[in-house]
């Protein structure tokens, strides 16, 4: 250990000429509208929205956004279970799922089968990835995390993935830590 | 200049290349070194990320348990494995919010063992290693609670081989303290449980099945025999 942490001084002092550290400054060139801000980050077209309330709720909820992004929910342990669904879910527990660090990858009912196996395999050794058909969605693919939102054309587009990795249990999470799992829902 | 101070001159920039060399060597082994910032494709931040998955399942499967069963040797052990875990899901979350990398992957889970990495012991539909399917999970909800008890056990048994299988592999592939700790601690734990399982199950008339057929790592906590390989 001291042997290397000595190589290390000696490299570093060698390398103090032509080495300099990448400095990625994250531009947050922001254009806002209507409460929603659309946020210059690694993933384009990721819209971020403001969520004020998030409190434990009974019976429905309107939401701003169609699928909801945040805001209250259902008790616990309400949450819905993470994995993925033939039928639409409950938003109330689904938005509790996104507290607790969920994607909530949502597709138009009437997506090819193929397009919805793909979806679907976004669960496999994940914990908090959640995959349902939602009613009256007009785009084929949204994906949502707790405050952030990213609509799609295609089940193929490789925002997805970006947005699954960046989201799940990601910084924006207001409960990190909180189980997908012992709420409610039998996933496939 | 005399002679002996050119001597001393020419030694001293041997050693001090010779350092430089040595220096970027190591820092040049991937990103797996104690100095380093692990980073994407890492094997500790792949253990961190693929641990924290392994371990929500034995969380999530525990708290089954502890739900439904009676006997305060089988909670006990649940609430054992529940709090332990949890604890260490949130150091290696933590670990991956400090190295700056995303805390999930979508990437082929057990990537990051390399070469080491056999196929076959991808549980169905590509899940972990150890993993329960929705089915087994399902099942604990729904057995007769003594009946639960005993697929519990075996879940659990296969899944602690499986995690001692994967920390094994991140001691041997990474030289970074605090995964290396962690690592070990999961392998004395999780082998340690296993014994005390399989003891339940034979006490419940039921013989436990064998460790599972995987790739161990030649030896366990050497990071030069294996890295880079």
């Amino acid at each position: 250990m001291l042997l290397r942490r000595a190589a290390l001084a000696l490299a570093l002092a060698g390398s103090l000429v032509g080495c300099s550290g990448s400095d990625s400054t994250a531009t947050v060139d922001s254009s806002s509208t209507g409460g929603s801000t659309t946020v210059a980050t690694a993933i384009n077209g990721v819209v971020t929205y403001p969520v004020d309330s998030r409190d434990h709720v009974e019976g429905i909820v309107t939401y701003p956004q169609s699928p909801p992004v945040g805001g209250d929910h259902a008790p616990p342990p309400n949450w819905r279970n993470c994995g993925a669904y033939s039928e639409p879910v409950v938003n109330e527990q689904a938005v509790h799922s996104l507290e607790h660090g969920a994607v909530w990858i949502t597709y138009r009912q009437d997506l090819p089968p193929a397009d919805v196996e793909l979806l679907r395999s976004f669960v496999v050794n994940q914990t908090h990835v959640l995959v349902s058909p939602f009613e009256g969605l007009t785009s084929p693919v949204v994906a949502s995390a707790w405050g952030v939102q990213l609509t799609l054309d295609s089940v193929s587009d490789p925002r997805l993935k970006a947005f699954v990795e960046e989201y799940q249990n990601g910084r924006q999470t207001p409960e990190l830590g909180a189980p997908c799992s012992g709420g409610v829902g039998d996933p496939l | 200049m005399n002679r002996q101070k050119w001597w001393l001159v020419a030694t001293g920039s041997w050693a001090l290349t010779a350092g430089m060399l040595i220096g970027w060597h190591l820092l040049d082994r991937d990103d797996d070194t104690a100095s380093a910032t692990p980073g994407d494709g890492s094997a500790a931040v792949g253990f961190a990320r693929d641990m924290s998955v392994h371990h929500a399942q034995a969380v999530a499967m525990s708290e089954i348990i502890r739900q439904r069963s009676a006997d305060p040797a089988i909670r006990g052990l649940a609430t054992d494995i529940v709090l332990t875990q949890e604890n260490q899901i949130g150091r290696m979350q933590s670990w991956l919010e400090l190295w700056e990398v995303n805390p999930t992957s979508l990437d082929p889970a057990m990537a990051w063992m390399g070469d080491a990495h056999d196929p076959s012991m991808m549980g169905a539909g590509g899940l972990m290693p150890g993993m329960a399917t929705t089915d087994d999970l399902a099942q604990l909800e729904v057995l007769v609670v003594p009946d639960a008890e005993i697929k519990y056990l075996q879940l659990m048994i296969a899944h602690h081989y499986a995690g001692v299988m994967m920390a094994e592999h991140a001691m041997a592939l990474t030289d970074v303290d605090v995964v290396d700790r962690i690592a070990e601690s999961m392998v004395e734990g999780q082998y340690a449980e296993i014994a005390a399982m399989s003891n339940m199950l034979v006490a419940r008339g039921i013989q436990p099945a064998p460790p599972p057929p995987m790739t161990m790592p030649a030896s366990g906590d050497d990071a030069a025999a294996h890295h880079g390989s």
